[in-house]
């Protein structure tokens, strides 16, 4: 309509022309970013976790809630950890001393969960699928994220108890030529150096993509991920004192990550295949808290730090192939060789003297090598009423970690590594079921064989109503079994004072989850489009594994399946969308029992509750195109029943401990310029300023007992991006 | 629908200008992202002014008792360190007024009464089956503590596993002796210290009095129906006579009695309320001999190297010494199990007076080798 106005006059014509072109060309922009940003909410959201074939969000079998890249663009995340927090049920912190992160999804530690990049499981330190260390994910090349919560045993097999965190990967663009390049700054804490490179976060990347063809494009990028460490109470590397305090090196040691990525992806017909390698750089350097006095010539001395670089290195490579088998049979089909290799090195460092004395060679302590593979068939009648799918999994893993990563084994160097080969295999099946157009329904079973357990049946029953055209209700059940870990199966300490072992006869634990899901989508007269949602579910899993007393004279500890564990979660979420307007919240209450054992002592089992919500509002203001985004997260206070001793003669009691509560709030501005190509974003992350909760449920063990605080976070940082577009 | 104004931001460059304006930006911030490191200057250290000593404890396995002199010093003037090996003894018989036997609680022994027997030669396997089960070290059952010797050491007054020697022969019970544990010949994870190997066996025994300055002593395995004897002298010149049963025969394991003031060596002591617990790089002062020694903390807000280096003989405390308990020095130099791993704490330094009279002040330095490897403890000290 400007256009129009402009164009209908006839004064300027002279300048008319070039000021046309300009103009035109800056309102076809304009228009073009507007409905980039609003892309995702014009087209129904695509899911894939769970389904035969990619489904609309609202015809999913599944309630899946997804992250799209926009959110990961303005909460300005480094990693994905960072943009999982905002989800409610979700908090992932970092170990102190090894560098990696730790997830709590719905109560349960991050081996109940599968982490899945590009709907295939990931491999770790332990094997693949769980226990991943989440921020080593390069966020910049995020399609978006699918979150399912439940245990969903039979599409993903074991270890998909809490849930499943599916990360999908850009794999097509929509030009011809796409680059994109980011520098973001950012601060940790108050700490920023940008000449002296010292301090901050420090991240680059480089996305690119080009159409080779209407059928095949490639895409590559890059990121680099440059953390310095935050100091904290402790007080850096150079930091020595005579009576040996303990107060060198960082809370948050430093880390340097390089992720790369290329893809290929052809699509012709019915048949799309991708080829993608993915390749990760890490290095983590851990400054010892503690120094130690080396004499030296002459009455001199000196102190030493024993300090650890750790080395990751990750290969991953998948082959996925979506096609029509015969005129009919859906096939995808995924092939996937993945390695992982971490090693440390032991430096021993002159603290006065600045300079490190002697660097021993690097050390693998742990090694995944895995051969993957999964196929899927479906769609075997051509018929809306009725269909199944037939699938396989199996995946090889080749595992080795060295005795020191055990927190208790003391065999002679070398005799208590772990080197052990698996072999899974597992049958699924599932039929979907219409009887009625409102009405579907999908059962499902899984074999799972195992050259190392004991054959697992896993089932799963969903239903969906679709209530209105508005509104569907989906009720759930999946059971699904979580492996045990290295330290269940091989700890061994059995020393003058100690006898605790592992137990290689452990089964696997068994949970299963059932829940109800209502949702409610609708669009007002005034342009709004309204979503709510509301839904429960219950989790039991059975057969914990548990460090257990098993003799008291002398004593014995070893690790039996014997504990319990049930959830209710009561969840709610709302959804407003106007034009440039976006606002969504969500409330949950979570509530734990667990029957903890000790061998000598049992703890209460009733359950206790505690509150979550988020929210987050996104405005683009019209003019000026700027967007303002804000995100907030409150987690409630909770209680959780944890060992403590009294003193010596005690072999441990259960008390309730709580963890206090904390808010996280997120503030993003960000402006375009030049036409979209270019784009500032200015911000504040933790605007509260949270550093560390009360938490006085982390067990001590016989000889210390548990900190009663937990660091969660760096306190409040402030961050600029600038991001480049082709 | 209004007229928007488009605002001067949204005007395009050519690509040429935005692409030279993007590399300016992205190599400028590239220049200044490179390592303009931090201030690197060394620090001074304050020196050690004392001898530096290194008990010969050999290593993660601990074979070795170090019975240290530091009044007596070489040519080099490092003082002078007499070894044994743990298992070399088993017994030692007391030297003074009084009739007391103990254990070598190095090797992790015990023992315990059989009761209602007092002829050695009746003892059966049968006898001793529960006893066995209950003498034994470090198993978590708090009424050990009854099998073991007073882990104060004090001992012409503490009492003892072997109670002690009554003049009438049949005052005297039989004894099941728990003959500890070997020195663990298998390799040790660095950091670890393996205090214990195999299990060493049992006997019976029975001791008397041999006149009044002897001890005879009854020894067998446990389902023999014969014995053997030794008479053990008082040697006044020693703290104890020892006895090994294995070689069946008296050596000399402690320097004379004035002649060593501290010992470093595995130790069997108790933790209130969980009964006896084994430790290794434990030290001990010759309380029998007259030693005895106290702790200073340094304060938190000086120079701890300082501190040591000022502390003088006018700074002694004498109220401090503690006479009775062997144990001041003992474990309190270090932490194995701290949540940073192994630390050797430098807050602290002990005043040592010894037998003869002299006083030291004593630092610990390091529980570890330059490796990491323990076992190889390592402290100062200065005569004051």
């Amino acid at each position: 309509m400007i256009l129009n106005k402009i164009l209908s006059s006839q004064k300027f014509f002279s300048m008319k022309k070039r000021t046309m072109s300009l103009l035109s060309v800056a309102i076809l922009n304009l228009a073009y970013a507007q409905r980039d940003t609003l892309n995702q909410k014009n087209i129904e959201e695509v899911v894939i976790t769970g389904q035969y074939t990619p489904q609309s969000i609202n015809k999913s079998i599944y309630k899946v809630e997804v992250i799209s890249a926009e959110q990961i663009k303005n909460m300005a995340v480094t990693n994905v950890a960072e943009v999982l927090n905002q989800n409610l049920n979700i908090l992932i912190t970092p170990n102190s001393s090894s560098g990696d992160s730790n997830a709590n999804i719905m109560g349960l530690s991050g081996e109940y969960t599968k982490i899945l990049i590009d709907n295939i499981p990931v491999v770790n330190d332990q094997g693949m699928g769980n226990i991943f260390d989440l921020t080593k994910i390069n966020v910049n090349n995020i399609e978006r994220i699918e979150i399912v919560k439940g245990s969903m045993g039979v599409e993903y097999g074991n270890n998909a108890m809490a849930g499943v965190i599916n990360i999908i990967t850009k794999k097509d663009y929509q030009k011809k030529i796409n680059i994109n390049a980011s520098l973001q700054e950012e601060t940790v804490g108050k700490d920023y150096d940008w000449y002296k490179k010292g301090n901050g976060r420090h991240i680059q990347s480089l996305n690119i993509g080009y159409k080779i063809s209407d059928n095949l494009t490639i895409t590559a990028d890059v990121n680099h991920n440059d953390f310095q460490g935050y100091q904290g109470v402790q007080k850096g590397y150079k930091f020595f004192d005579e009576t040996n305090s303990g107060q060198r090196g960082y809370e948050w040691q430093p880390k340097d990550l390089l992720i790369s990525n290329a893809a290929i992806r052809y699509a012709k017909n019915n048949t799309t295949l991708f080829y993608k390698v993915n390749f990760l750089n890490e290095e983590i350097n851990y400054y010892d808290p503690t120094t130690k006095i080396l004499p030296l010539s002459g009455g001199e001395k000196t102190y030493t730090a024993g300090d650890k670089d750790y080395f990751t290195t990750r290969w991953i490579h998948q082959l996925n192939v979506t096609t029509k088998l015969g005129s009919r049979i859906n096939y995808n089909g995924d092939f996937s060789y993945q390695i992982q290799e971490r090693k440390s090195q032991d430096i021993l460092y002159d603290v006065p003297n600045r300079y490190v004395r002697s660097k021993e060679a690097k050390r693998t302590f742990y090694k995944s090598e895995v051969l993957y593979s999964r196929g899927m068939f479906s769609n075997f009648l051509d018929s809306e009423k009725i269909n199944f799918q037939v699938g396989y999994e199996l995946d090889r893993t080749k595992g080795f970690a060295d005795q020191s990563t055990f927190a208790d084994n003391n065999r002679p160097d070398g005799e208590g590594n772990v080197n052990r080969v698996i072999f899974n295999y597992a049958n699924f099946v599932s039929a979907e079921w219409n009887p009625l157009k409102w009405l579907s329904f999908r059962p499902g079973v899984r074999l799972a064989l195992s050259d190392k357990f004991n054959s697992q049946y896993n089932y799963s029953l969903t239903a969906r109503f679709t209530t209105s055209e508005k509104s569907n209700i989906r009720t759930i059940f999946g059971s699904a079994n979580r492996f045990p870990k290295y330290d269940e199966l091989y700890t061994w300490r059995v020393d003058a004072n100690h006898d605790i072992r592992g137990n290689e006869n452990l089964k696997p634990e068994t949970g299963y989850s059932a829940g109800a899901f209502w949702d409610y989508a609708t669009a007002t007269s005034g342009d709004w489009k309204l979503n709510a949602g509301l839904s429960g579910m219950y989790m039991d899993v059975k057969d914990r594994i548990e460090s257990v007393i098993i003799s008291n004279i002398p004593m014995k500890y070893t690790y039996l399946n014997i504990d319990n564990y049930k959830s209710i979660l009561f969840s709610g979420s709302f959804n407003a969308r106007k034009g440039n307007f976006s606002f969504n919240a969500g409330v949950s209450t979570l509530g734990i029992s667990q029957s903890l054992n000790t061998g000598n002592t049992t703890s209460e089992d009733d359950f206790n509750y505690y509150v979550e919500v988020n929210a987050a509002a996104n405005y683009t203001l019209p003019i000026t195109n700027t967007l303002f985004a804000l995100y907030y997260k409150y987690t409630g206070r909770s209680k959780l029943y944890t060992l403590e001793f009294k003193d010596a003669s005690d072999t441990g009691h259960y008390v309730l401990g709580d963890i206090g509560d904390f808010s996280m709030l997120n503030f993003t501005v960000s402006q375009p310029f030049f036409n979209n190509h270019f784009e500032l974003a200015l911000g504040v992350k933790n605007i509260f300023d949270i550093t560390s909760i009360r938490n006085t449920t982390q067990a001590g063990d016989g000889h210390n007992a548990g900190t009663d605080l937990q660091n969660l976070f760096y306190g409040r940082s402030y961050f600029a991006r600038v991001n480049y577009n082709f | 629908m209004a007229e928007v104004i488009l605002p001067e931001s949204i005007i395009i460059f050519k690509n040429r200008e935005m692409k030279k304006l993007l590399f300016i930006v992205l190599s400028t911030t590239f220049i200044l992202q490179s390592c303009l490191r931090d201030n690197e200057d060394p620090v001074s250290v304050s020196p050690i002014e004392g001898k530096i000593t290194n008990p010969n404890v050999a290593g993660p396995t601990q074979p070795n008792q170090v019975w240290v002199d530091l009044s007596e010093v070489d040519a080099e003037g490092n003082p002078k360190q007499t070894l044994n090996r743990r298992t070399d003894w088993d017994l030692a018989f007391y030297s003074g007024d009084q009739f007391k036997v103990i254990l070598n609680s190095s090797i992790v022994m015990a023992a315990g009464k059989i009761p209602n027997i007092t002829d050695i030669n009746q003892v059966k396997e049968s006898d001793v089956a529960v006893l066995k089960t209950k003498v034994q070290v470090a198993n978590f059952d708090p009424s050990n503590v009854a099998y073991v010797d007073d882990v104060k050491g004090n001992f012409p007054i503490s009492p003892t596993a072997i109670s002690e020697i009554a003049i009438n022969d049949v005052d005297n019970a039989v004894y099941l002796l728990n003959m500890g544990k070997d020195i663990y010949s298998g390799g040790v994870p660095v950091g670890s210290i393996t205090t214990v190997g195999d299990d060493r066996g049992w006997m019976k025994i029975q001791i008397t009095r041999s006149g009044s300055t002897a001890y005879k002593i009854k020894y067998a395995n446990v389902s023999d129906t014969s014995y053997k004897e030794y008479i053990i002298n008082k040697n006044t010149d020693y703290n104890y006579s020892f006895f090994s049963l294995k070689n069946e025969r008296e050596l000399l394991i402690q320097p004379q009695k004035e002649k060593w003031d501290l010992c470093f060596t595995v130790f069997t002591n108790v933790i209130e309320g969980a009964g006896t617990y084994i430790y290794g790089d434990f030290v001990l002062d010759n309380i029998m001999g007259g030693a005895a020694s106290y702790q200073v903390t340094i304060p938190s807000n000086v120079n701890a190297t300082e501190y040591y280096n000022n502390f003088k003989a006018s700074d002694i405390d004498m109220s401090k010494f503690n006479y009775t308990d062997h144990r001041t020095i003992g474990a309190n130099w270090r932490n194995p199990v701290g949540t940073n791993g192994l630390e050797t704490y430098g807050d602290r330094f002990y005043v040592l007076k010894d037998p003869e009279g002299f006083y030291f002040k004593i630092k610990f330095l390091r529980m570890t080798n330059d490796q990491g490897v323990r076992g190889y403890p390592q402290f100062e000290y200065k005569p004051l």
